[in-house]
This record gives structure tokens, C-alpha cells and sequence, in this order.
């Protein structure tokens, strides 16, 4: 048997938000009044509310002009204003070369080369040696100043958020990109709250979840309004009359692929809940913010998916049109919550007025997707059942043209100092295949119970991707994971021996999957290895 | 879904260049010939060229992690460069069988590895969809396990029906016409060809032993029959998957026999015939 | 699995690693895998399914309050190898599902990475092991690229594949070197042939690699012609039947300008004059031959039987040439040759007659004269006797002894008589008989014109009676002194026919010749001179006559000029052979005659076989086909065609002839079937 060597296994807390916060620090906090109104004796022993604040908050300290964050981002936490001011900026957005945007790390060639010459005979090998180095507050935070802040915020809509104000939960919870730059305007002192505290204090918290829920829909409503190319050519005036009658729905649950992997994909079409069913009259128009809905029609004793809503699409724009225009505006199809959806509702008046007569062309039926033979209904039907199409990169293999040669597999093989990242199986239907890969999903369900944060979004594009070095093996993700795509490895050090925790022997664990090749130029190897074009990472 | 990015029109494309350069190579060596000159030499390095770069597939395949460029497209060119190769070789010999053992070997070891690789090009386009409707996938390093795990069951049915029952006969069935079966992958010429030899030998069996069996058995025997019919569905695979993996073993090895062989060719021919 | 609804799980289906190496023995024979895997180095690590971990637990113990230390160990299978066991780890901590170890197999990719190289190093080493050192082997040869063929194959055997690459019996680094060098194999090739004309330089053949009486050799100044060696056609190593000129028509192109496709399409027309070009040598009238001579009944069983073939019976250079004189003409014009003889020396008027006095010491008597006065003494001895007898036998009275005595007298008397009769026989010899001119070539040799009686005189004379008291040998002298050779010209002469015909005429008397000049006998005297007859076809001394009077110095004076003039003359030369030999009087710088019909080859790099062709034509009537004869007995006159200079009286062959056969759809018509591009190939002797 192969000497192991001994690790301590690695803890939830061991690596905090920010460097080693002082007790004094501690105190003053504790001491602040927004979070000295929080009940602490509602949280559990294993997670007391001190702990959250010692090891899921840090403080930050801006200048004025800086930006703290920035529109479109992905972000992971939310900040609390402790001192100063900050603006948001609401409209027009800041260009790209003000904002500063930091430039993706570049996918080098030497990292390729590197790869190609790497050659492991020991699977999942790590340098331990790393592990105990790498410190989430010693990363260099590169300052961002807005040159001439002040010119830049007078042409501009901004709203000022000052002390005790929460903002940037949005994206924290919502797993979806800052939806507006945020500048300091005075200096300011700022908590910094990770998701997970985040999570764990709107958990426990009354107070906190209203207010949480509440910024929730106020924000995003508003600047979904203004993403929406429906609404592209209004002025602010309109858009705010539009903001404050438009309605702010969620079906479905935050948590849905728990349910989905217990309930699986049988008949899951009559679990679904229903938003807006055909024959009624539609209330308004339906916009999707978050999360998916399958459209259908009833067809004979079933019912036939057409097609399925994502973020921005609408829903009811075709029936209310021919309502305006004098005939009867009856919904022509069903629309159901895949997993949860985020809709917003605009009234149908709000249309007349504003919108349909500066329609150019009328809005299509999605009737139009009936016209199909029904036989090639039965892609589309599996796709959405399994859920598939939650999928931005997702592995698609044409099994009438792949040999099994497993020259994918290698090609993530060599990309990753030997260690494949995907398996080639998967849900199959006809000749298609969905691969066991990550799909970096649109709604990573993964990422929810992640207790350190090691798997995030990329601040690049939204690839999922698992900071290896702060992993703890926990499996929360591997089985959040609604499609089986991430993996645990037993870790062996650069002997090849297998890492043991040192108190109790069980080895130490990471997760893995797919991460897109990332540092490698020329995007996932696993497509560019097929040698009969097979294999394609597809946007579902 | 939206297909791939083809190759079709990249390597239509490419054939063609390759054709009219071939075209131009066959006459500037009938030129040379005319004006007593001899073309060989450079019909040869031309073609060592392309053996070459054909074997440098076999490298790219390795180095996925640089981008090199897409797979696909290296294949589509490996297979116009394998043609024009074999056109070249045609000028290169003048249009006749060589003269001479070692040449002759050469020859031959070109030919094989040629037709070896066109075989093998149309069998990887056509036998995948024999594979993907068997409708059970199975990867190939898994097919020991599966088999195994199929194997306990089966032996577990057919242990449970003796017991049910108190008949022995489901487990001499087993011990004289399954346990061969169930041993390792079987029939694999068939699942080759695709001629249902393995269903049809356990239907026969199945429907031989059934008439002999109680209503205790008989759901074991059924439970023996799912069993067998995945095992079946994973032979399949398995005979299919490891043809395919024997032909790359095959047209490796020709290559490099050739290869070398034509290293051979050349330093003689440098020595002698320059 | 007939259970598929986890096959997927994360924790049921661990990555596949189609990168290792090794795979686990259990799995090659299709058993249960173990869940580790091989290492990569082969060894196998799956003798136990997990690695039992311990766990701590801090239990309060409710009787004493104190905490106690549970220490268990648990098993830690993975879930998709089945989950933790039932029966957990032995008490110890080692695990309890043991297995013996397996033999990990290499995976089908590392066998074909092996094997892979194997082929390589296999190939190689086949390689050089059958590279064949010292001489043939009887194993596959890595090296030959063919046999050789049978010419080459011979005399290379022992000696092996150095007789023509030098490189193959250097060492390493010459073999090397080789690469990087042209080859000398065209050196090889020309230390054994050669091609006539200029043959290639010894010790340095290569830089003579144009001088071959090939193409080359004709235009080693032409830049624009292309540089050839023995590579350009001939290729070796293709078997031992294989032609090693596998040449094809385009080839030929290479150089040649014009350029066309093949012979009957393109190849320009035959020249106006082919294929008779060459200067006549003979004088023969076909058309007189065939249409007059041969159909004589007269010359009917003479007559060839075969027609043309009968008589041309020799190819040489792609003519068929006549045979010789014996098979082909003799049975009808060796008489006529014999026939005609030219005199030498003849007895000419003289001035004065009577050389008496002078030969007579030399001359003597002729026999003729000697013998009657032998037996006039003994008739008149006897008649004295038998007179004496008579005279005794009257004396005694006996008349039987009277009787016999008169009858001896009257015998004697007899005897007398003709001894008388011949006595005036003897000399009762008539004058010698003269011609009435000086023959031509003692006209010369004494440089006196033969009609000049007053000139030659003296000296015709003078000659006459050292002739007679030394035999030719003045005659030798006088030819001597404007350039002859005596013994050629006067070959089978003798001296005592000679002397007894000049001692005849010096007596002035007729010479009586033992019998008339007879034809083919050579040197002959008759009463009046002494000539030479030719004893056939070819004399030699005939030819060194004839080649005598066309030298130089001969024609050089008016009277040397009418010798060369009687000997050239078609008639009356000796032996007539300028009735049919062309004799070379219009060019008198020519001081020979061509007697045979040169050996030419006016066209080098052409050839032309005439036996397939007579084959497939008729034998003897199918000549016809190309040569077609041009004039008939009856449009031109014998004396036409018996000149010199008449044109050719068979047309010229035109390539319509040729091509009639030699054209697509018909016979091969490539280039090398009437050309060749070396001419004279030779093999020379080798310098071993």
C-alpha cells in the first residue's frame, strides 16, 4: 500500500474573507447599528453571527472617484456603506474605457506548451505546497479611479446610496452580472459581505431578507426595463412610469434542482408551475428576467412544447398586439416555470400608450413553432426536460459521427497536467448525446451551497470555474449539480502518494469540471480535438 | 441542433489544389523524362514530404492543449494529402511495380498502409451509426466491469431460480450455454458485420430451455434474458470500439514500417543514384 | 447494470483516463477492475479495495460523566466500487477485501506505442543486416533495387556492386560522402564501352563524358544541346530481361527541333538522293543485265536464278551489297577479262635490223641451229664410212658387200637430203616480225614517241641486247627510275622467256612461240613481243599496271598520259576492267582506282536491315517495292550508262515506302527502330 501523506483536512473557515480581522475591528463592527440589529441568537452555533462577520465580511476603504464596482460584472458580494457616499450610475451607463475593465488573463501560449510537456503517470496530482500560501487579501486589489469623476457624474442619472445602505446583493444572489457601476463620491469605508455570509444572514434574518428581497426587485426591475430592446427607444420618464406599474413575479423556486433530482424528468411538464395558460386572457405582457419557461400547446390528450423562454425573451407580445387592434386577445399557448422563473409583468395599457404605436412590424406568433412535424418535436421536449437548456457550453456529441476514440478526453487530459475533466457519457437521445461536462450553466445551481466560495463565476465571461486552492471537498456542488457534471478527485501529492487528512485518514478531496480551457489560447481542446467534428460545446 | 462547422467545403477545396498539383508533378516528371533527365528526385522528396506531414497528425493529436488548429480539418487534410500521396507515389515509380526485394517491400508497405488508410477512413465514417443505434452506450475501458457486474447478475437470477424452484435445470443451463457466453464479449465478427448472430443464438437458447421451466423459474430466466440482451447491446460495442482501435493499431504501425523503411530508401538512394 | 438511472453519478462513474498507460489484469480478463487502478509504472495497487481511515469520537459517558475516545475504523470504498464493505476493516486497520495482485496489462495504445517502435528498430536492423557485404549474397538483399540485366549481370557477379558504385565499397564516412557527391556511375560504364570515332581518354573517362561517338560527339561545342550521361537512357536494376534503353519517341524530341509525332505523321522527307548517295564504284546496268542479257537463251543457265538476291548477297551498313566477283559475274565475264593482255615489250620497227653481232655471244645459236649441223656431221660421218665401204666392197669384188654398201650410200644420201632439208629449214628462218610502232610503255620508259623510228631506234636497239644478255633485269632498271616496283610489275616473269625472244629478234628472226598467247597465262611472248595476259578476276599484276600509270609521275608526261590511257581504256585495257570498274580519269589527282565498293557508312546513326524485309517481300522480285529502277534498256544507250557519271538509274526511296508499313496500326515505328544514337559501339579491353 502506498505511504500517504497526512494533510489537516481543510475547514470552511479556514481561509476568511479578508486577512485576520482584528478583534478591534471585530468590535466596531459588531457595534454598527445595521448590524447591531440583527438578532444574533437566531443563527446556529455552528454558524454564529460573529463568525459570519469575522470570516464572510472585510472591510474596504475607497477614495473618491473610485469605482467599487463595475455594470456587468459578475460579483460575488454585496456591500455595506459604513461611512462616505457612493453614487450609482443609473443612465447613461459608463464606457468601457472608463470603467477601466480589467482585461481577462490572457490564455498564453507558454501555458499551452507548458501542458503539452506536463506528463503525469499518478492521476489528480497537486503541489501542496501551494495550498498554504495563497490568501484571498493578499491578492493585489488594482484601484480604479473615474477620471473627473465629477464632470462624468453631473451629465448622468445617479442615485447616491449613503451610510447603512446595502447594495450589490443583486448579483451576489442572483448569480447575474452588476447591473449598474458603482462610484465612491466621498471617501468611504465599506463592509464587504461574500455571498455566503450574505446568504446566511438573509437566512436568519427577517429583517435583512425583507430588505434584501425588496432592493431585489426594485433594482432589477428597473434595469431590466432598460435592457429590454422593447423599451430601447423610451426616455427615462416613460421607462419610470413604466417601472412603477410594471408587476415583479418569481415562480418556481430559487432551490429547483434539488426537487429535479428527486423527482427526475418523469411527467415533469404537470409539476411545473403554471404562469399563464392558453385559452385565458393575458394580463399583460410577460417579460423573463431570470431562469426558463417552456411554452406549449395542448395537442391532442398531451401537450406540445414549442419552444422555451430565457432571459429577455416576452411572452404574450403577438396576443396583446391583436388585442389592440380590435381582435380578441386570448393567450394561443401555455407558458410553465422550468426550475423558477423571474418575470416581470408590464399591463397591456402601459403598452397601448407607449409601445405598439411606434411598433414598426407586428410581433411574430410563437404559434409559428407549431408548423414543425411533430416527430421533431422530440429533441426540443428531451432537451428541456433534462434541463438542458439551462446549459451556455454545453458538450453535444453526434454519436453517427463519433468513433469513441477518446481523443476529446485526452485532449482535456493534456490541458490538465494529465487529468481529464469530463467523461464521455451522458443522457442520450437519438444519436445525440449530452457529455458529462459542464455546461456552465446560465443558472449555476452549484454554486448556491458553496461554502468558501471556491467555485465562482469568472469575472471574464461567466464560466463556472473551481478555484482549486480553496476547494475544501466539501461535494455540496458536485451534488447540487442537476446534471452530475462535477466531480470529487482523491488528491495525490507530487510523489504520486494519496493526501490523507492528518487527524483522520480520510484523503482530501477536490472538485472538479470543466473549466473551459481557461489560460489555454484557443478555447475548450475537447472541440478542437475531434477529429470527425463531433464533438461541439453548444449554446442550448 | 445546428450541425458543425463542416469540413466538406475546406477539404473540396483542398482536393482540388492537391489534384492540380498532382496533375503539374505528373507532367514536369513526363518533361523531365523527355529531356533525359530523371525526376525522381524530386517526386521523392515530394512525397517524403507527405508521408511526413502525414504522419505529423499522429503529433497534433497529442499536443490538443496547443492551437494547432481544429482536428477535423487535419483529418480532412490527412486524407486529400494521403491521395495525393498515393498519386505521387504512382509518378514516383513511373506507374510500375518496382523491381528488387527491399523495394518491392516498400511497395507494398505503402500500399498496405494506403489502403489500410482508406479502408479505415470510410469505415469510421459508416460504422458509427451502427454503433449509435444499438442503443445502449458503453465506453470501451468499461466494458470489463459491465460485463462483470452483468455476469453476477445473470448467475444471480439463475442461482435464485434454482432456488425458488428446487430445479436444477436453470443452473445447468447456465453452466452449459451461458457461463461461455457471459465469460467475455462473444460473437464479435457478427457485431462486425451486423448480422444478429448473438440475439438470434440467444433466442434459440432462451427459447429451448424455456418450455422445461416452471412459473418460479421463468421470471428468472426473464431476468436472465434482460441481462443477456444488455450484454448483447455492450459485446456490440465492444467488438465494434475494438475493431475500430485495432485498425489505428494497424495503420500505425504500416506507417511507421513505411516510414522507416523509406528513410532507408533514401539514404540509398543518396549514396548510389545521385 | 441493467439499472441505468446511476450509471452517470458523480459517484458512481469516476473519470475515465484513456492517458494511462496500464490498465488493471483483473480487467484484461474481463473481471471486476479494482477500483486504484494500476500506478503508472505497471505494478498493481488494488491488493486491497480501500485504505481503512480511523475515526475519533468524543462520547460522554452518562455513568461517569467523563468523555470517552471511541476509536473505530471505517472502510472507505468509494460508492461507485460498491460503497464501504459489510464486513468494515479487520481490527488491526488493514482493509479485509484483500485480492492477490494482479499483472497490470499495458493498454492497446501503449502496445501500439511499442510496437510502433519496434517496427522501426526492426526495419532498420533488417536493413543493415542485409546490405549484402562482399559480393552476391544468396539472402534478400536491403539494398538491390533489382537484378541486373543479363548483359551486366555476368561479369558484375563477382566482383558485386562496386563494379559500377564506387561508393559501395567505402567506408562509412565515403558512404556518406556519397550523398553529398554526384555518382560516377557513367565512369563505370565508359571503362568497359567505347564508341568508335574518338574513344574516351583512359584514366579520365569523365571528362570526356561528350567525346562519346554518341550525339554528343558531333556537337560538344553546342551549348544548346543537353548535357548527357549514360543515366539519361539507360537504366540498370530492372530485371534481367528488361531492356535497359526503355526509350520512347519524346526523348528523341528532347533535343531534336523538329518535332513531330511520329514517323509516319511528321518525320520529314527522305532526302532526293537517298539511299544512293554514294559515288558509283561499278558500272552495272540493271536494266541492261535484266532486260537483255539475263533473257538471252544464250546466257540462260548463266543467268542468276533468284533475281536481285542471287547477286546481292552482302549487308554491310544497311546496303545489301553485291558479292564478289566469282558468285556474282564471273560465269559470264572472266573469259573476256582473260582475253585482253597489253604488251610489255614489243619489238618495233628498227632502223637497223641485224643486232646480230651484238647478241651473239649471249644469244648463241639457237638450238634449232645446232641440232641439223650435229646430225649433217654425223650423216657425213656415216657417209663416210659408207663411202669407204663402197669403196672397200669394190675393191674386193663383194657384190652383197656392193649391194649393202650402195644401199648404205644410197641411205646416206637420203640421210643427206634431209639433213639438207633441214639444214635449209634451220636456216631458212624468216625475219623477224616487227611492230610498226613502239609499244606504249617502252615508248615511255625510253621517253621516245612510239612513232619516232628515228629516235627510239638507238635505244629500243641498245635495250633489245641487254635484254638479251641480261634478262629483264634492265627492263627492272628502266622501271625503277620513274618510280615502279618491278616485282609488282613484272611478277612471274622469266628471264629466259626473254632472253629467248629478244635473242630472237636480235638475230632478226622471227620468234616462233612455243604456242599462241593463250588467255590467263600470264606472261606470254609472241613473234613480235612480249605481253602479259591476265590470269583472271583481280590479277595483281594487272591492278599494279593500271595503279602504276595513274601515279603521279606517269601522268605526269604526255607519254606516261598514253600509257594510263591504254590501260584505263574500257576495251582494250588489260583485262578490260574498265568496262566495268569506273576508272578515275576525270579527277587526276585521283591516283587509285576504288576497285570494291567502299565499306561506308555514310549515315551512322541510322540502320537499315535488309533481311526482315526481304522476308516478308517477295525473295528476289520483291526489291522492286522501294527500289524502283528508273530507266529501261531502251531509254538510255549502253554508252550512258556505262559512263561514270550517270545519275543513279534507281530513284530515290521515299518515306511513302517506308510508311506504307511503318505507321500506326502497322509496324512499330518508333525512333530507335531505324536510328541509333551511339555509333560503333565497342567494348574495350579492360585494364585488369
Amino acid at each position: 500500500m502506498a505511504v500517504a501523506t497526512r494533510l489537516t483536512r481543510p475547514q470552511r473557515w479556514d481561509r476568511p474573507f479578508g486577512s485576520e480581522m482584528s478583534q478591534s475591528q471585530l468590535s466596531f463592527l459588531m457595534q454598527n447599528s445595521v448590524i447591531a440589529a440583527i438578532d444574533s441568537e437566531a443563527f446556529p452555533k455552528t454558524i454564529p453571527l460573529q463568525g459570519i462577520i469575522e470570516n464572510d465580511t472585510r472591510i474596504l476603504r475607497f477614495d473618491a472617484g473610485e469605482i467599487i464596482v463595475r455594470e456587468g460584472d459578475y460579483g460575488n458580494s454585496a456591500f455595506l456603506v459604513l461611512s462616505g457616499k457612493v453614487k450609482v450610475i443609473i443612465n447613461p451607463p459608463l464606457s468601457a474605457d472608463q470603467i477601466g475593465r480589467e482585461k481577462t488573463p490572457p490564455a498564453r501560449f507558454a501555458n499551452a506548451i507548458a501542458q503539452v510537456f506536463k506528463r503525469r503517470t499518478a492521476p489528480e496530482v497537486r503541489d501542496l505546497t501551494r495550498y498554504g500560501q495563497f490568501n484571498l487579501a493578499n491578492s493585489e486589489k488594482q484601484a480604479v479611479f473615474l477620471q473627473d469623476f465629477p464632470a462624468v457624474l453631473k451629465d448622468r442619472d445617479t442615485a447616491e446610496i449613503g451610510e447603512g445602505s446595502l447594495f450589490g446583493e443583486l448579483a451576489a444572489l442572483g448569480r447575474t452580472p452588476r447591473s449598474a457601476s458603482i462610484i465612491c463620491s466621498e471617501d468611504a469605508e465599506l463592509l464587504e459581505i461574500r455571498w455566503q455570509g450574505l446568504r446566511e444572514l438573509r437566512r436568519f434574518d427577517a429583517g435583512w431578507r425583507r430588505q434584501i428581497d425588496e432592493n431585489y426587485r426594485k433594482n432589477a426591475l428597473l434595469a431590466h426595463l432598460q435592457d429590454t430592446p422593447l423599451f430601447a427607444n423610451l426616455d427615462s420618464d416613460t421607462l419610470s412610469t413604466i417601472s412603477a406599474a410594471t408587476l415583479f413575479e418569481t415562480y418556481g423556486s430559487f432551490d429547483w434542482s434539488s426537487s429535479f433530482q428527486r423527482s427526475g424528468t418523469e411527467d415533469a411538464l404537470r409539476s411545473e408551475p403554471v404562469i399563464a395558460r392558453e385559452g385565458e386572457y393575458p394580463d399583460g405582457l410577460l417579460l423573463v428576467r431570470a431562469g426558463f419557461a417552456r411554452v406549449s400547446v395542448k395537442q391532442g390528450s398531451g401537450e406540445r412544447t414549442l419552444t422555451y423562454l430565457g432571459a429577455g425573451d416576452t411572452f404574450g407580445l403577438h396576443e396583446l398586439y391583436q388585442g389592440w387592434r380590435g381582435a380578441e386577445a386570448r393567450s394561443e399557448s401555455t407558458l410553465r416555470a422550468i426550475g423558477y422563473v423571474d418575470a416581470l409583468r408590464v399591463p397591456s395599457y402601459i403598452l397601448e400608450e407607449h409601445v405598439f404605436p411606434s411598433l414598426l412590424s407586428p410581433p411574430d406568433s410563437l404559434l409559428k413553432f407549431a408548423q414543425r412535424p411533430l416527430a421533431d418535436d422530440a429533441m426540443q421536449e428531451w432537451l428541456v426536460e433534462q434541463r438542458f437548456i439551462n446549459g451556455t457550453k454545453g458538450m453535444l456529441i453526434n454519436l453517427d459521427k463519433c468513433v469513441r476514440c477518446d481523443d476529446c478526453v485526452r485532449a482535456c487530459a493534456s490541458t490538465h497536467s494529465g487529468n481529464p475533466r469530463f467523461i464521455r457519457h451522458g443522457k442520450i437521445h437519438d444519436h445525440w448525446m449530452v457529455a458529462n461536462a459542464c455546461m456552465h450553466c446560465a443558472d449555476p445551481v452549484c454554486m448556491i451551497g458553496c461554502p468558501t466560495g471556491a467555485i465562482h463565476r469568472s469575472l471574464a465571461g461567466g464560466s463556472v470555474v473551481i478555484n482549486d486552492d480553496t476547494c475544501i471537498g466539501c461535494g455540496t456542488c458536485a451534488n447540487s449539480c442537476p446534471y452530475n457534471n462535477i466531480r470529487l478527485v482523491e488528491i495525490r501529492d507530487l510523489a504520486g502518494r494519496p493526501v490523507q487528512d492528518e487527524a483522520t485518514g480520510t484523503p482530501i478531496r477536490k472538485a472538479t469540471k470543466c473549466d473551459l480551457c481557461a489560460g489555454i489560447p484557443g478555447g475548450p481542446a475537447c472541440e478542437r480535438a475531434c477529429p470527425h467534428g463531433a464533438l461541439q460545446r453548444v449554446n442550448f | 441542433m445546428r450541425p458543425a462547422k463542416s469540413t466538406l467545403s475546406f477539404g473540396l477545396t483542398f482536393s482540388l489544389i492537391a489534384l492540380l498539383c498532382l496533375i503539374a508533378l505528373a507532367y514536369f516528371s513526363h518533361q523531365k523524362m523527355l529531356q533525359l533527365s530523371d525526376a525522381s528526385f524530386v517526386t521523392g522528396w515530394i512525397l517524403l514530404g507527405a508521408m511526413f506531414s502525414l504522419g505529423i497528425f499522429n503529433i497534433r493529436k497529442r499536443m490538443s492543449a496547443l492551437p494547432l488548429g481544429r482536428a477535423a480539418y487535419w483529418l480532412t487534410l490527412h486524407v486529400v494529402v494521403g491521395f495525393f500521396a498515393v498519386g505521387i507515389f504512382l509518378v514516383h515509380t513511373n506507374y510500375v511495380w518496382p523491381t528488387g526485394v527491399y523495394e518491392q517491400v516498400l511497395a507494398a508497405l505503402f500500399w498496405a498502409t494506403a489502403v489500410s488508410g482508406v479502408l479505415g477512413w470510410l469505415y469510421q465514417r459508416a460504422i458509427p451509426r451502427r454503433l449509435s443505434r444499438i442503443g445502449y452506450e458503453v465506453i470501451f475501458e468499461r466494458v470489463p466491469a459491465e460485463i462483470a457486474q452483468l455476469r453476477e447478475e445473470a448467475e444471480a437470477a439463475a442461482l435464485e431460480g434454482v432456488g425458488n424452484s428446487g430445479e436444477p435445470t436453470l443452473g445447468r443451463f447456465y453452466s452449459e450455454s451461458l457461463d461461455w457466453f457471459f465469460q467475455r464479449p462473444r460473437f464479435a465478427i457478427s457485431h462486425i458485420l451486423g448480422t444478429g448472430a448473438a440475439t438470434h443464438w440467444l433466442e434459440q437458447r432462451i427459447a429451448a430451455v424455456r418450455r422445461l421451466l416452471g412459473s418460479a423459474e421463468l421470471k428468472a430466466l426473464d431476468e436472465i434474458e434482460k441481462t443477456a440482451r444488455v450484454k448483447i447491446s455492450v459485446d456490440a460495442h465492444y467488438a465494434i470500439q475494438r475493431s475500430l482501435k485495432l485498425w489505428v493499431f494497424a495503420h500505425v504501425l504500416l506507417t511507421s514500417a513505411t516510414l522507416s523503411l523509406s528513410i532507408w530508401h533514401l539514404i540509398l538512394v543518396h549514396v548510389y543514384a545521385r | 447494470m441493467t439499472d441505468t438511472t446511476n450509471r452517470y453519478d458523480h459517484d458512481r462513474s469516476p473519470y475515465e483516463r484513456p492517458n494511462l498507460p496500464f490498465r488493471c489484469g483483473r480487467e484484461a480478463a474481463f473481471g471486476k477492475p479494482c477500483p486504484k487502478g494500476p500506478s503508472g509504472n505497471g505494478t498493481c495497487q488494488g491488493i486491497s479495495d480501500c485504505t481503512p481511515f480511523q475515526t475519533r469520537k468524543l462520547v460522554l459517558d452518562e455513568d461517569t460523566g467523563e468523555e470517552r475516545e471511541i476509536l473505530r475504523w471505517e472502510c472507505r470504498r468509494p460508492a461507485w466500487a460498491g460503497g464501504p464493505c459489510p464486513e468494515g476493516p479487520k481490527p488491526d486497520g488493514t482493509c479485509s477485501c484483500t485480492h492477490p495482485p494482479c499483472a497490470p496489462r499495458p493498454t492497446l495504445r501503449r502496445q501500439r506505442g511499442r510496437w510502433a517502435l519496434l517496427a522501426v528498430a526492426a526495419v532498420f536492423t533488417l536493413a543493415i543486416a542485409l546490405m549484402g557485404f562482399g559480393g552476391a549474397p544468396t539472402l534478400p538483399s536491403s539494398t538491390n533495387p533489382g537484378e541486373l540485366s543479363g548483359k551486366h549481370a555476368q561479369f558484375t557477379a563477382a566482383e558485386g556492386c562496386v563494379a559500377c558504385h564506387e561508393s559501395h565499397s567505402t567506408s562509412l564516412v565515403g558512404w556518406v560522402g556519397a550523398v553529398f557527391s554526384k555518382n560516377t556511375i557513367s565512369d563505370s560504364c565508359v571503362s568497359c564501352h567505347s564508341f568508335g570515332k574518338e574513344p574516351a581518354v583512359e584514366n579520365e573517362p569523365s571528362k570526356n563524358t561528350l567525346l562519346f561517338a554518341a550525339h554528343n560527339w558531333n556537337f560538344a561545342n553546342n551549348s544548346n544541346a543537353l548535357s548527357t550521361d549514360c543515366q539519361g537512357c539507360h537504366t540498370e536494376h530492372r530485371g534481367e530481361l528488361a531492356s535497359i534503353t526503355p526509350l520512347v519517341d519524346g526523348q528523341c524530341a528532347g533535343c531534336h527541333t523538329e518535332k513531330f509525332d511520329n514517323f509516319s505523321k511528321g518525320h520529314p522527307e527522305f532526302s532526293n538522293t537517298f539511299p544512293n548517295q554514294n559515288p558509283r564504284t561499278i558500272k552495272f546496268s540493271h536494266s541492261n543485265h535484266l532486260e537483255e542479257y539475263f533473257a538471252d537463251s544464250r546466257y540462260k543457265e548463266l543467268a542468276p536464278k533468284e533475281n536481285c538476291v542471287s547477286c546481292h548477297t552482302k549487308q554491310e551498313n544497311g546496303r545489301l551489297l553485291p558479292g564478289s566477283f566469282d558468285t556474282g559475274c564471273a560465269g559470264c565475264h572472266e573469259q573476256a577479262i582473260r582475253e585482253q593482255g597489253f604488251a610489255v615489250i614489243g619489238l618495233p620497227e628498227l632502223s637497223d635490223p641485224t643486232l646480230t653481232a651484238d647478241a651473239a655471244e649471249t644469244c648463241g645459236f639457237s638450238q634449232a641451229e645446232i641440232e641439223p649441223a650435229k646430225t649433217l656431221i654425223s650423216a657425213v660421218a656415216d657417209s663416210i664410212s659408207s663411202l669407204n665401204s663402197v669403196s672397200e666392197a669394190f675393191e674386193e669384188n663383194d657384190s652383197s658387200e656392193l649391194q649393202a654398201a650402195v644401199t648404205a650410200a644410197a641411205d646416206t644420201a637420203e640421210a643427206l637430203t634431209e639433213t639438207k632439208a633441214e639444214l635449209e629449214e634451220a636456216f631458212d628462218r624468216e625475219e623477224a616480225v616487227s611492230l610498226e610502232y613502239l609499244p606504249a610503255v617502252l615508248s615511255y620508259l625510253l621517253k621516245h614517241p612510239s612513232d619516232d623510228l628515228d629516235a627510239y631506234s638507238e635505244d629500243v636497239a641498245s635495250l633489245l641486247i641487254e635484254l638479251a644478255q641480261n634478262g629483264y633485269e634492265p627492263l627492272s632498271e628502266l622501271l625503277e627510275a620513274t618510280g615502279g616496283s618491278p616485282n609488282n610489275l613484272l611478277a612471274g616473269l622469266s628471264d629466259e622467256l626473254v632472253q629467248r625472244v629478244v635473242c630472237a629478234w636480235t638475230a632478226n628472226q622471227e620468234y616462233e612461240a612455243l604456242r599462241d598467247p593463250e588467255p590467263g597465262k600470264g606472261w606470254q611472248a609472241s613473234p613480235y613481243q612480249i605481253s602479259y595476259m591476265p590470269t583472271g578476276h583481280s590479277d595483281s599484276v594487272v591492278r599494279n599496271w593500271i595503279e602504276f600509270s595513274l601515279s603521279e609521275e606517269v601522268r605526269e608526261s604526255d607519254l606516261g598520259n598514253q600509257v594510263t590511257e591504254k590501260m584505263l581504256h574500257p576495251a582494250d585495257g588489260p583485262g578490260r576492267c574498265f568496262k566495268c570498274h569506273v576508272a578515275p580519269v576525270s579527277d587526276p589527282s585521283l591516283t587509285t582506282v576504288t576497285w570494291k565498293i567502299p565499306s561506308q557508312d555514310l549515315r551512322p546513326f541510322t540502320e537499315f536491315n535488309h533481311t526482315p524485309h526481304l522476308n516478308v517481300l517477295n525473295v528476289g522480285s520483291g526489291c522492286a517495292t522501294c527500289h524502283q529502277g528508273v530507266e529501261t534498256s531502251k531509254t538510255t544507250s549502253g554508252e550512258e550508262k556505262n559512263s561514270p557519271s550517270h545519275p543513279k538509274e534507281f530513284g530515290p526511296i521515299k518515306k511513302s515506302v517506308c510508311s506504307n508499313c511503318h505507321k500506326e496500326g502497322g509496324v512499330q515505328q518508333t525512333c530507335v527502330t531505324c536510328h541509333q544514337y551511339h555509333t560503333e559501339p565497342t567494348i574495350r579491353k579492360r585494364q585488369n
